[in-house]
């Protein structure tokens, strides 16, 4: 091939002006080792032939995410999108509610007098403790022996399912030993 | 991941919120008759209960019975004869009872020809918190509540340990806790 002709091509090729057949006779030039074509496009000609059959083995995805987490961390200017703008805000707004509902409790638009006042009335009706405990006593053995009316009604029943379980057994047995002597 | 947290951290506070507004069935009518001449009153506060630690029990029963109270912060009573004021009809078991929260569960009911019995729990997890009871009948209205960590077999133990009669308790109430 005319030397003068492939240095041509290859100014045009480095121009990016040449056509896909200007390179391809290119490359027939440098696979035939013709004179004329630079070190430099050899070379290269040569290393896209290299690379070519090049595939992605299977282990590139995990290499990469690998790759990727591992550059997170290092840390870089956090970008304050809306979203996140939106996550903060709603977070504000809810512990703005709960400390507006907290306030609301305790306080109940009370002024600390009037809360003073209510402790007061709320306080203790015995001052001395045996008095208080005998009277607790007396309050919860109330209770109790309410506790345990409610429950008869409930032990009647268990009472009832007993008989009624023991009487069926005592049913089935008998049917045995009637089938046993005949 | 992060966002998880926040909703869990929001949730138990939310719920510790609605705990601390549910606690104490019996302040509602005690803000309402407690200084009511009509209504007896009585407070046990958590700091009496831990003063009954130094109460000199003088019988088995009483020891069982001191026993039985560990765990509870305090007690309060309300409760009005109409027989005393016949003319005054300041509020009825029908109406006590439709004051309670939804967040009280009802525990046991009773309906007898002269006396109807509620009993409410409010539970914080596995735990009641609260025993609520109410019982009316015969123009009386008793409100009971039961603040701290509550044994319901401890409870009701206690009747069959103890031979002294509690069902006469309404009958005394009068005399002893009568509001100032």
């Amino acid at each position: 091939m005319d030397s003068n002709r492939l240095k041509l091509l290859e100014k045009r090729y480095w121009a990016g002006e040449s056509s896909l057949d200007e390179e391809h006779e290119l490359k027939e030039a440098v696979r035939n080792d013709a004179d004329g074509v630079s070190f430099e496009l050899v070379s290269l000609f040569q290393e896209i032939a290299q690379n070519k059959d090049q595939i992605l083995d299977a282990d590139f995805d995990s290499d990469f995410w690998q790759k990727a987490n591992n550059e997170k961390g290092k840390g870089g200017a956090r970008i304050f999108t809306l979203s996140l703008f939106m996550r903060y805000a709603a977070v504000g707004i809810i512990l703005f509610g709960i400390t507006f509902a907290l306030w609301n409790i305790v306080l109940k638009d009370e002024p600390v007098e009037a809360i003073a006042q209510t402790e007061m009335t709320t306080g203790d009706t015995y001052n001395d403790p045996q008095v208080a405990f005998e009277e607790t006593k007396r309050a919860l053995l109330f209770a109790s022996e309410k506790l345990n009316k409610g429950k008869e009604p409930i032990k009647e029943i268990k009472r009832f399912y007993n008989a009624k379980v023991s009487i069926a057994g005592m049913q089935t047995d008998s049917m045995n030993t009637k089938k046993k002597t005949k | 991941m992060k966002t998880r947290n926040i909703i869990s951290l929001l949730s138990v506070l939310l719920l510790s919120i609605s705990v601390l507004q549910a606690q104490d069935a019996i302040d509602k009518y005690f803000e309402k008759y407690a200084d009511n001449p009509e209504f007896t009153s009585i407070i046990v506060s958590s700091k009496m209960f831990e003063l009954f630690a130094n109460v000199q029990v003088d019988s088995p029963e009483n020891s069982d019975f001191k026993d039985a109270i560990k765990g509870l912060k305090g007690i309060k009573i309300l409760a009005y004869d109409q027989s005393e004021s016949p003319n005054i009809q300041l509020t009825d078991f029908k109406s006590a009872i439709k004051k309670i929260g939804p967040e009280y569960e009802v525990l046991m009911s009773i309906d007898d020809k002269d006396e109807k019995v509620r009993f409410y729990i409010l539970e914080s997890g596995d735990i009641i918190k609260e025993l609520f009871m109410v019982v009316g009948g015969n123009g009386n209205l008793f409100l009971m509540s039961l603040v701290g960590d509550i044994d319901l077999e401890k409870m009701s133990s206690l009747s069959k340990k103890m031979n002294i009669g509690g069902m006469n308790y309404l009958e005394n109430l009068d005399e002893k806790g009568k509001t100032k």
